[in-house]
């Protein structure tokens, strides 16, 4: 392509002096109306629109007369777009097209160049000292999403990072990560925020971050974030989660999966957060204890079995209560220090999705997660028991019953005297007749020994002992006894009275005020030591039943 | 990851549905392809005219752009006679985090103020640089025709 103007070989002195000129003084820019278009203010109130192209254009007076380079070219030549002071086509009159895509090309490599130089001291920065961020983290507020997944931060509680050079904005780290993968998939070189389009970093920086996260996630693959139980609302699900295959977003923990709740849809479910989802095969109320899963599989469940069922399930949904102030004023604290760990890239409190920053105070929790004490308490106080991340029960009114015990001799002793006392007359009927004992519920699936203990105290609290029938003990006796408690022995022999006998009982239980009703919040349904003894009596009831009715 | 986002953007279409601009599945059984609505704005010669796209996720949507296409004839300098837009928010500066009805908002300002600069279609971009009314008429036209 031809010049409309010829080619200098050297500097002309004009051309010289303009560069100086323009060297020693300042100019602001105004606007960039094109790639090489601006409008430009000198000190003065005065402003200049300046054209690099072929030929140059300025709408200053020694422009207008000389058709010289003045030095408001020559400033945007040298300042702007960085030329060197050698290079010939500082004295030309217009530029062609070729250099013109030179000028603009290494402009945009010279300010990736710098970009990076500034990053690279920021990160140092950041290592010595926290508050070398340019960008400060935006407050999450209830409604605020993640903008590649929209779904709401705070709701889902997953790990976020944040745009630190453009917007502050606030995305969560798992789709930022599969954005990363995908411009990298690309051939991109910078990540760009999906918001403000500013440089998020680069992909060894960002994917560093990541890395640090995803050790964490690791160590809680049987956990599964971001997925709560639809019946019993834990979240996350801990162990199987199971998901339905065909409502959306509908998820189910191992215990509400197998109380054969929501059994038009089939489900799928995994073990750990990284598998595939498996086809999940319904065992009918395996949550319950494997002898009353023998006996209920024996018989059909009835609508009274519905009952307790559903009795079960309200109890344990009032069962959310918080952790007393005491409790959790007594919990560890300290305070973030320039060493602390949790300064590091992708910590973050898992509550309020922050950035921990030095002098902040954190709050450890038994499971050794940390979190803002102001987050934390929050969530203690109010109405939950359990790590938010992990879902590890932090306190738990049993246990605390149990300390205080151990603390008073003097209730062991009245727990002692009361094993002796014969049952009031109006006491509810023996445990053994159903088969059934409630024992305070754990969140965190108990050990055999431990439930035995709670089944024991529970006897211990309840007058209950003396009427279980042991073993041996024959129907005859056992009607005597109910003859005693019951007014009309004779209603004992029709079943379904019996059942609402039963079901007035364990009514009665739950109410009792023997037992605490804290005690009975989170209950469980599990086999007594007698299980086979009252098998055995229904047993023979449903025959002799059959019996008499035949004749 | 899709098909939760895709179903994220429905509930939030219909909860908070955007000025002149309606969208939502073909079938409900199928996520994946929708058709979507744009009623002409009342500052350009689109006015009183219902414009219907149709709308197809990729797989790997937010990551990679939706596809976009109008099904309505209409004269515009930046939408051929396929129906295909030429706008960059679809294909170069796409961002997950775009959603639908932040791109039909962005279409509906394209028919406010095509971009004659960038044309798809050069004949109608010369015509509405430089002929302006006749432009006018012809986009009053196609759209009395097809879009009514």
């Amino acid at each position: 392509m031809s010049r409309c103007l010829p080619y200098r070989v050297e500097c002309t002195e004009k051309c010289l002096q303009a560069q100086n000129d323009a060297l020693s003084s300042t100019f602001f820019i105004l606007r960039q109306t094109g790639p090489t278009a601006f409008v430009i203010k000198e000190d003065s109130e005065r402003t200049f629109k300046v054209f690099l192209g072929d030929p140059h254009q300025c709408t200053c007076s020694s422009f207008q007369i000389n058709r010289e380079i003045c030095k408001h070219i020559c400033w945007l030549l040298l300042k702007r777009f960085r030329v060197p002071r050698t290079n010939p086509i500082l004295w030309q009159r217009g530029l062609v097209e070729r250099e013109i895509n030179e000028l603009l090309r290494e402009l945009t490599q010279d300010n990736d160049e710098r970009n990076r130089s500034k990053f690279n001291y920021r990160i140092k920065d950041e290592d010595e000292n926290d508050a070398g961020r340019q960008v400060e983290q935006r407050p999450i507020s209830e409604n605020d999403v993640c903008p590649i997944c929209q779904e709401e931060l705070l709701n889902k509680k997953l790990p976020v990072t944040h745009c630190r050079r453009g917007c502050g904005n606030n995305v969560h780290v798992k789709c930022m990560k599969i954005w990363l993968d995908h411009q990298v998939s690309t051939g991109e070189k910078l990540i760009k925020c999906p918001l403000c389009r500013e440089t998020f970093g680069t992909p060894e920086q960002l994917k560093l971050e990541f890395q640090t996260i995803g050790a964490q996630q690791a160590e809680r693959a049987s956990i599964h974030l971001g997925h709560s139980c639809h019946r019993c609302h834990a979240c996350p699900i801990t162990g199987k989660c199971y998901k339905c295959t065909t409502c959306q977003d509908y998820f189910l923990c191992q215990t509400c999966f197998n109380l054969n709740i929501h059994n038009e849809h089939s489900f799928d479910y995994r073990e750990k957060s990284f598998q595939h989802w498996k086809i999940a095969t319904r065992e009918h109320l395996a949550a319950l204890p494997n002898a009353l899963h023998r006996v209920l599989a024996n018989r059909d469940i009835n609508e009274n079995d519905y009952e307790v069922l559903l009795q079960l399930e309200n109890a344990q949904n009032a069962a959310i209560m918080g952790v007393p102030e005491n409790v959790v004023k007594s919990m560890p604290t300290e305070r973030i220090n320039e060493h602390s760990q949790l300064l590091q890239n992708g910590e973050q409190c898992r509550l309020c999705l922050r950035l921990y920053q030095k002098g902040e105070r954190v709050r450890r929790l038994p499971c050794r997660h940390k979190f803002h004490i102001d987050c934390i308490d929050g969530w203690l106080l109010h109405s939950h028991c359990t790590c938010p991340i992990d879902g590890q029960l932090v306190w738990n009114v049993d246990v605390a019953n149990e300390h205080r015990e151990i603390k008073r001799p003097s209730s062991a002793a009245v727990r002692k005297s009361r094993k002796n006392i014969p049952p009031a007359t109006g006491s509810p009927l023996p445990s053994a007749n159903m088969g059934l004992t409630i024992v305070p519920y754990q969140v965190r699936t108990s050990t055999h020994t431990d439930l035995n203990q709670q089944v024991r105290r529970f006897h211990m609290r309840a007058p209950l002992r003396p009427l279980i029938a042991p073993m041996s003990m024959k129907f005859s006796q056992l009607r005597a006894i109910n003859s005693q408690i019951l007014p009309n022995p004779q209603a004992n022999l029709s079943l379904s009275q019996d059942v609402d006998q039963r079901r007035f009982r364990r009514q009665s239980l739950l109410s009792s005020p023997s037992l605490g009703t804290e005690n009975i919040s989170r209950v469980n349904i599990e086999f007594n030591q007698y299980s086979t003894s009252s098998t055995n009596i229904f047993n023979h009831r449903l025959r002799q039943r059959s019996c008499s009715s035949a004749k | 990851m899709a098909l939760n986002r895709i179903s994220k953007e429905l509930q939030d279409l219909q909860r908070e549905p955007p000025a002149n601009v309606s969208a939502g599945p073909i079938h409900s059984s199928d996520m994946y392809n929708w058709q979507a609505t744009i009623l002409g704005p009342s500052d350009s010669p689109y006015q009183s005219g219902v414009f219907f796209l149709a709308i197809t996720f990729p797989s790997d949507y937010p990551f990679k752009p939706p596809h976009i296409h109008f099904t309505t004839k209409i004269y515009h300098p930046n939408i051929n006679t396929n129906g295909s837009i030429c706008l960059d928010i679809l294909r170069s500066n796409w961002s997950p985090a775009l959603t639908i009805s932040k791109v039909l908002l962005s279409i509906c300002s394209l028919l406010c103020d095509p971009n004659p600069d960038d044309p798809l279609v050069p004949e109608i971009a010369r015509q509405y640089k430089h002929d302006r009314d006749g432009y006018n008429a012809t986009a009053r036209n196609w759209t009395k025709k097809y879009a009514t």
